[in-house]
């Protein structure tokens, strides 16, 4: 029943793994951008309690560690309220809104660097301050956000790791399945290491050519400027 | 148009929470299903079969026959850390916790536990050739000591060597043994029938065994005193049949 196990099982139950990590890491990084966008721009053009809610928002999720965001979602809120998220959806909401917050950060910074003189220049035209947002700062802000964001996605992709502990059976989980029948850590746990690897270098490489292809020539870094 | 777009924002947030929320179902014993929480990475008792990927082992037999027994048409395996398990309990994420758990006063307190069905002991692991001898409790006393956080082996070094001892916790037993083959610490303290398998898989021995006399308990919610007398008597009538020895036969027979 147990002892060694044939590199094509150990490979399928790794591969099985990995695709709930990137399934779970996609739906989490989407889920962090439809709230962290807005919350980026609530920071920035909200009103003083927008702003106000949007920080305490984002300064609260960064602050509290992923496990222990897992821990309220998957534990106390059904302890509190008696209702909750199945293991997969709290695994998902709990990574998506970390990231929301510092995907809010992203475009907070990204959007304060639009240059003060063409969001004047917008106004002096008539534009209004939606259609300065929507037309002038946004277009610029989500490029320039590009190189930061993929980044983000690969941490994203790395911690899907933490929703092991409520349950969800991802690469890691998959290896430690692995290293408790075989008493091989070194083996599984190198396996996994190598599949984490193999689906971070590609993005590592299409953030760079993303950076060059949607950067704005003349501004912002070094990757933009041809000599 | 001042604050438009952050009204824009709220109704994004409010349709996802609504998605989210659409995706939310409640578990629980809907018809006849037992949902079982486990940590899978306690061989024999619960571990991963990689020819089909199910989640086996004792316990999972075990609960599998009392649910039988108690008329659940399915039993579903949901598998954690071994630290969410409790709190699964208590959340209702689970109905039942089977997973080599050791009856304590502290677990007492937040769980109701079943008769016991297994009794356990305390190992001392080292690794093979490495000359460490172990006759009582106290030659452990300045060794570097390896235990899986929130196990009963944890509580017991920390209670009797906490002062004498480096003590370090490990999320998992495996990587416990691994820290043991790497030097990272000396010896390992362990619920004794795990040890024993670790002995025949990793170049790792049992030099001493501490006599804790432990009980393993299934755990239920508290105050759960219907689901619990279910499963005492189905226990009882397993324990008392030949369906027994031969779970025992099957998982520590070889």
């Amino acid at each position: 029943m147990m002892g060694a196990v044939s590199l094509d099982v150990a490979m399928r139950m790794l591969l099985e793994g990995a695709k709930m990590t990137v399934v779970l890491s996609v739906l989490s990084i989407i889920l962090g951008l439809l709230v962290g966008l807005p919350v980026a721009i609530m920071e920035t053009y909200g009103g003083k309690a927008l702003r106000y809610v949007a920080m305490v928002y984002e300064g609260t999720l960064r602050g509290i560690p992923l496990l222990a965001i897992y821990m309220v979602i998957f534990f106390s809120i059904p302890l509190l309220t008696g209702v909750g998220l199945p293991a997969f959806w709290a695994a998902v909401v709990g990574l998506g809104i970390r990231s929301s917050a510092y995907q809010s950060q992203i475009f907070r910074s990204t959007i304060q660097a639009v240059g003060e003189g063409q969001i004047e220049a917008a106004y002096s035209l008539g534009m209004s301050k939606l259609e300065t947002l929507r037309y002038v700062v946004l277009p610029q802000a989500i490029r320039m956000a590009v190189p930061a964001w993929m980044n983000e996605y690969v941490i994203v992709l790395k911690d899907t790791s933490i929703a092991l502990a409520i349950g969800i059976v991802e690469l890691t989980r998959q290896a430690q399945y692995l290293v408790s029948i075989t008493g091989e850590p070194f083996r599984y746990y190198g396996l996994a290491a190598l599949l984490y690897l193999i689906m971070v270098l590609p993005l590592t490489y299409l953030a760079g050519v993303l950076a060059k292809k949607y950067g704005i020539k003349g501004t912002g870094g070094a990757s933009n400027v041809r000599i | 148009m001042r604050g438009k777009s952050p009204y824009i924002a709220v109704v994004i947030v409010s349709l996802l929470l609504a998605v989210a929320a659409s995706g939310c179902v409640s578990t629980g014993t809907k018809g006849k299903v037992l949902v079982v929480g486990t940590s899978a990475d306690f061989p024999p008792f619960e571990y991963k079969n990689a020819s089909n990927g199910q989640i086996t082992g004792f316990d999972i037999s075990l609960i599998k026959l009392i649910a039988k027994k108690m008329g659940y048409d399915k039993v579903e395996i949901k598998d954690m850390d071994f630290d969410s398990l409790i709190p699964a309990l208590q959340a209702g994420k689970v109905d039942v916790v089977i997973a080599g758990m050791t009856i304590t006063p502290e677990r007492e307190k937040v769980v109701d536990f079943s008769i016991p069905y297994w009794e356990a002991d305390q190992a001392v692991l080292v690794r093979k050739g490495s000359g460490i001898k172990v006759s009582s409790v106290d030659d452990l006393k300045g060794k570097k000591i390896g235990v899986e956080k929130g196990t009963t082996g944890a509580i017991y070094v920390k209670n009797h060597l906490g002062n004498s001892s480096t003590i370090k916790e490990y999320p998992t037993y495996v990587a416990a043994i691994e820290a043991l083959l790497n030097g990272q610490v000396d010896v390992v303290v362990l619920d004794s029938p795990v040890a024993k398998m670790f002995s025949k898989k990793y170049n790792v021995e049992i030099v001493y065994t501490i006599k804790t006399g432990e009980h393993y308990g299934i755990a239920v919610k508290k105050g759960n005193k219907k689901l619990l007398d279910g499963i005492n008597k189905a226990l009882k009538e397993i324990m008392n049949s030949s369906e027994w020895d031969k779970l025992v036969e099957e998982y520590f027979g070889s």
